[in-house]
């Protein structure tokens, strides 16, 4: 069921207000928001404008929100938490400034009026078009060159997270975002609000965020089956964070081309007896492998037929459901087990050329 | 003891092997997680939102995926209806959002598949996707069905490599092994397997290995601890407490025996049926309801052999034509039916079907290429008949008397067949003489019988008369059901 939605501090900043060197130019509603929102409400979008007329997107969060999330906590500790959580926001998307991938911060504020219950705290960044879904067209022809630069675009930027120590946790359509689709047909990853790092002392937080305590803080629509079954992993942890990427990332190819998330197409080929109810993770393995079989027959008859092979490759690695064979099988094999999407950049921009140079020889 | 003339064998417990798609019964977990919440308990409230301002396909088809998981129909219901009208969007999106409309769900046209067809599918499966042991495992039992036996053997061990631990792939294994003469191989797998020690259906299928092996198992006491104090659902203890079972009843434990096939019957598998009907045709003091449970599992063996007895020769025929369908690679199934479609019934071509197809996995089975032989020659198909009759290896007169007495006879229709006559005569006389020595009435009079048909079909019928003259004596002694029906019916014809 969904809350009836109060409106907190984060929702009243006026249009044509100042923050730092940015005007408020709009509201966005839940539906626009181009960046930011993870389904918590958490969060509020406006378009912003500086003085050279840059547009940009501000991301306000408030504290009384928050503290609905954390109402079982005593206050002084929810507004710790809250407090913690936001600090970590704001440093980690301060932090990937530099990822040429990853939707980057240009500025952060506060506007600290009145009581610690009023202040709204703002990340701006820069201004995307829409996320990934508003411009795949199902009821079109599918536009496979766009899907795939989009994919690999969202393929180099997880792995600049990797890279630098940190696991998304949260890939799915809506958080891959359109830059220019008309010039560059170019995507980043975007909403950070779930990302897990590796050493949080980097941060200089004396408390972790809270989502740090979730085996799978991302959207439970598109979680890994060993998060499902609430297997217990024995494995690094932020080593399995950066595996649930590459699952979702998998996940995410499939349902450009199937229009179905992976979870779902798991679940629709699990018979009800080998399903999280009935069964254990490990036991299940097998049979999640006979569905995750299944599920690639439908990509296989979706996707263009010149790329299904090697579409259909990806996703089974990427999306095999023995989370200790997930990733390509060179990450894999042997001693120096290190998962990864580095070995997909070449592959997907392979098969981006390939398309496209179908696409101009059928034209 | 009786000699039958079709042997209702020492049997086990040993697995049944059916494509996947009709064993999800045995894979149930033993002991389900005890989290029963669902992981997606509500659906994204994100995409709802979005949804009520701006409803697309895309979107339409995230939600019905979400909703998919989540179990829940109401709040997707607009976006089902447009995923489901949509003509650019097909198989499993629309598949899922019918799901949630509540629409009939066709049936899968996999099912409707024939043997070939579906061996191909299930190698297009491994080859798309190499790492499902589950495919190994069908692709597997294709090749034993086709006679292909170190194909299958291969891709039984690419499935076990994969999932070592599970049970479906054990028990397919076991299976295989036992069926290849190397249970000795199948208990070396088995006992290596962590599984083993600790579920049920696989302890049952290492004791039933033990035996075929002569040997005792090590857990059969554990079995016997966990059939008493485990608390496991009778489903899964079935097919153990019917091979414990069957084990005192070995001993002579009549009376633990029958309480614990009893307690294999609560909630039994097919197999435990068919070993229950297996032991209550064998031991006066068991008296289960063997045929209300068989109905209801449609166990065609016990259903075949109850038909049998009560010479029901149709539905000894049908029964034993699906539980040779049920188990293709099994010789049991083809023996059985070839004897009471071509013996019972005369239907030739039925029997020959079922002994050629059963000949592909099953080579150098003695009485399966005698039964094709016998049939095909009755069916004056002489050529092949011999051919079959020929790969019949070793020398004849040196085998178990039962089988040299059926064999000999056999050989001794071939030559009348082929114009051979006296050395056809002598063949089933002497056929008859060793069937004697071993007081197998049954055997003799059967040949008897047969040699007295042939006679009378060449224009000899005094010595056709003669020789069921000399054999009216034995009928008394007669206690087989199909011995019984072959005499009638010569007496009915020359006497």
């Amino acid at each position: 069921m969904l809350r009836p939605y109060i409106e907190t501090p984060k929702d009243k900043l006026k249009i044509g207000a100042t923050i730092g060197p940015w005007v408020v130019r709009e509201r966005l509603v839940s539906q626009q928001q181009v960046v930011g929102e993870s389904g918590s409400f958490f969060s509020r979008g406006y378009i912003v404008e500086n003085d050279k007329g840059e547009s940009a997107f501000l991301k306000a969060m408030d504290y009384k929100t928050a503290m609905v999330l954390y109402q079982h906590l005593s206050p002084t500790d929810a507004m710790l938490q809250i407090a913690t959580d936001i600090a970590f926001e704001k440093k980690v998307a301060m932090h990937c400034r530099r990822m040429s991938r990853v939707i980057t911060a240009i500025d952060e504020h506060t506007l600290n009026s009145g009581s610690l219950d009023e202040w709204v705290e703002c990340i701006i960044f820069e201004k995307a078009e829409g996320h990934i879904r508003k411009f795949i067209d199902f009821s079109k022809e599918l536009d496979a060159i766009f899907i795939l630069k989009a994919l690999h675009n969202t393929c180099v930027g997880l792995s600049q997270l990797h890279t630098n120590g940190m696991a998304h946790e949260d890939v799915k359509p809506s958080n891959v975002m359109v830059m220019n689709r008309a010039e560059k047909h170019s995507a980043k990853i975007g909403d950070l609000g779930r990302i897990v790092v590796k050493d949080p002392s980097v941060f200089g937080l004396s408390k972790t965020p809270a989502h740090f305590n979730y085996a799978f803080p991302g959207d439970k629509d598109y979680a890994p089956p060993e998060a499902m079954y609430r297997a217990r992993l024995d494995m690094d942890e932020f080593q399995h964070r950066v595996i649930c990427d590459l699952f979702q990332f998998g996940s995410l190819v499939y349902f450009c081309f199937v229009n179905v998330t992976m979870p779902a197409a798991l679940l629709h080929y699990t018979h009800v007896d080998h399903q999280p109810a009935n069964k254990g993770y490990f036991e299940a393995i097998p049979y999640l492998h006979a569905a995750l079989n299944e599920a690639l027959r439908d990509l296989e008859l979706a996707s263009p037929p010149f790329i299904k092979d090697e579409l259909v490759q990806i996703v089974q690695e990427l999306c095999n459901p023995d989370y200790r064979l997930r990733g390509h099988p060179r990450d894999i094999r042997g001693r120096s087990y290190s998962p990864s999407l580095h070995r997909y950049h070449p592959i997907l921009n392979r098969l981006l050329r390939k398309t496209t140079m179908q696409v101009e020889r059928s034209a | 003891m009786t000699m039958k003339i079709v042997e209702d064998e020492d049997r086990d417990l040993i697995p049944r092997w059916r494509r996947f798609s009709k064993s999800i019964g045995e894979t149930r977990a033993i002991t389900p997680p005890s989290e029963l919440e669902t992981y997606v308990q509500v659906i994204s409230p994100e995409l709802l939102s979005e949804w009520k301002v701006a409803p697309s396909l895309t979107l339409a088809s995230e939600i019905v995926s979400s909703a998919y998981l989540a179990n829940s129909r109401q709040p997707a219901l607009g976006a089902a209806k447009m995923v489901v009208e949509s003509t650019s969007i097909t198989g499993l999106a629309k598949k899922l959002a019918k799901e949630i409309l509540g629409h009939p769900i066709e049936p899968e046209a996999a099912t409707l598949f024939e043997e070939d067809e579906w061996v191909r599918q299930v190698r297009v499966r491994t080859n798309r996707y190499p790492r499902d042991p589950i495919a190994w495992v069908d692709l597997a039992l294709g090749y034993v069905i086709s006679g292909k036996i170190k194909h299958a053997e291969r891709a039984l061990k690419v499935a076990i490599s994969l999932a070592p631990d599970d049970r479906f792939v054990l028990r397919a294994i076991a299976r295989f092994y036992v069926h290849q003469d190397r249970s000795d191989l199948a208990l070396h797998i088995l006992r290596k397997s962590l599984a083993t020690k600790h579920d049920p259906w696989l302890i049952a299928t290492e004791i039933s290995v033990c035996e075929a092996l002569d040997r005792t198992s090590s857990l059969t006491k554990s079995g016997r601890t966990m059939i008493l104090k485990s608390g496991l659902s009778p489903h899964h203890l079935s097919e153990l407490s019917s091979e414990v079972a069957t084990l005192e009843y070995r001993h002579g434990n009549v009376r633990n025996a029958k309480k614990l096939f009893k307690t294999s019957l609560l909630d039994p598998t097919e197999n435990a049926v068919a070993q229950a009907g297996w032991a209550s045709r064998r031991e006066e003091a068991f008296t289960f309801p063997v045929r209300a449970s068989a109905t209801g599992l449609q166990s065609a063996e016990a259903l075949a052999w109850e038909a049998y007895s009560d010479s029901d020769w149709s539905g000894a025929g049908d029964f034993s034509t699906q539980w040779f369908k049920d188990q293709p690679f099994s010789v049991r199934p083809a023996l059985l039916g070839s004897c009471a479609h071509g013996i019972a019934l005369e239907n030739y071509d039925e029997a020959i079907k079922v002994c050629e197809k059963s000949a592909i996995c099953n080579p150098n089975d003695v009485m399966l290429l005698n039964n094709c032989a016998y049939n095909l020659a009755m069916d004056n198909q002489l050529e092949k008949a011999e051919r079959y009759f020929d790969r019949i290896s070793g020398e004849i007169e040196d085998k178990e008397k039962a089988i040299s007495t059926v064999l000999i006879a056999t050989r001794g229709l071939l030559r009348i067949r082929q114009g051979s006559i006296d050395i056809g005569i002598s063949d089933y006389r002497h056929s008859i003489a060793i069937a004697l020595g071993n007081r197998d009435y049954n055997r003799a009079v059967m040949a008897a019988s047969n040699l007295a048909m042939e006679l009378k079909s060449i224009n000899r019928p005094e010595e056709a008369r003669q020789t069921m003259m000399d054999t009216l004596a034995m009928e008394k002694m007669l206690d087989d059901n199909l011995s019984q029906l072959v005499f009638s019916r010569a007496k009915k014809r020359i006497l």
